[in-house]
């Protein structure tokens, strides 16, 4: 018979994320995280700024 | 004292660094907690129980996605004060400058994959609900942390500091980075911080945002006679308090 944990919102990480486990006999089959925070963007806004200023920007990533 | 103020720390979406300055207080941690009751904090614990109600809330994050809008409504509706901790809750921060920059940059990064990602524009709290006080900073002062929480379980409202970077700046000894041609916007940003960038060398960015009385104008003419160019003053300034200066259209329109 297969089972499924949700975990919704985890606690103790950085950020919002759901954990999602299934499986079978004790055995786990499929595992995985949803991150459930807004999306930022950094890649893009890094783009076309003086190297000089990409480690003030990804530094709050 | 008959009882302790029931108090959350929280988070939108942002970096959880805000939130990690709460807990920097290492050794006043214990006093605090002595002091207030933390009702949710889950960064560091799994909350005390399900929907509590607060007296203060501690909230971090910008709102970027549908569920932050849901949630932080939620909060406030649960929460006698709500404070927005850091820059990303005080002005959208770096996220927010998403809104200077071109559509093309952002295409290939749309997760449109993901039902379950959705995008709104990235606003500060205060477009979205009533924010009673905020602790500006990217990320904010542990001691100006301490020194809010101090003042809501005194009943004392805590003063914010509103003289520019400067004036801790020089007290602290530093060499005037615009002297070195360095684009420091020191002199048009709120202090509070220590000058803790430029005490390592670093121009200020202005992540506390710009003070009541900043002459835009003249600071942008005088960067501009230091040979820095519009775009690059215009870009620097938007990166973290873009949202909040809305002058500077018109100062760059001249």
């Amino acid at each position: 018979m297969t089972k499924s944990i949700t975990l919704e919102d985890i606690t103790k990480i950085e950020g919002h994320a759901v954990l999602v486990l299934s499986g079978s006999d004790g055995k786990i089959e499929d595992c995985y995280l949803r991150a459930i925070e807004g999306s930022r963007y950094f890649e893009g806004l890094l783009v076309g700024r003086r190297y000089d200023e990409a480690y003030w920007i990804s530094s709050r990533i | 004292m008959s009882e302790k103020l029931k108090v959350g720390v929280m988070d939108i979406t942002g970096c959880n660094g805000c939130v990690l300055s709460v807990a920097f207080n290492e050794d006043e941690v214990l006093d605090i907690f002595n002091l207030i009751d933390v009702q949710e904090y889950r960064f560091v614990s799994d909350p005390a129980g399900e929907k509590p109600q607060f007296d203060v809330v501690l909230m971090e994050g910008l709102v970027a996605s549908p569920r932050d809008i849901e949630l932080l409504k939620d909060i406030r509706a649960r929460t006698k004060v709500l404070v927005a901790l850091g820059t990303c809750a005080h002005t959208g921060c770096i996220p927010a400058y998403r809104k200077w920059t071109p559509k093309e940059n952002l295409a290939h990064l749309q997760y449109d994959k993901f039902d379950d990602i959705k995008d709104v524009d990235p606003t500060p709290q205060d477009a979205h609900v009533k924010v009673d006080a905020v602790i500006p900073g990217c990320p904010p002062n542990r001691r100006e942390i301490l020194e809010v929480i101090k003042g809501l379980v005194l009943g004392k409202p805590y003063k914010p500091y509103t003289m520019p970077v400067c004036v801790e700046c020089r007290r602290n000894g530093n060499f005037c980075l615009l002297d070195l041609n360095k684009p420091c916007l020191g002199a048009i940003t709120v202090g509070g911080c220590f000058a803790i960038c430029v005490n390592a060398g670093l121009e200020c960015w202005g992540c506390r945002g710009q003070t009541a009385d900043a002459n835009l104008p003249t600071f942008v003419k005088m960067l501009e006679d230091k040979g820095f160019k519009r775009e690059f003053i215009e870009e620097r300034m938007r990166t973290f308090v873009g949202l909040k200066i809305p002058a500077l259209k018109e100062v760059m329109a001249e």
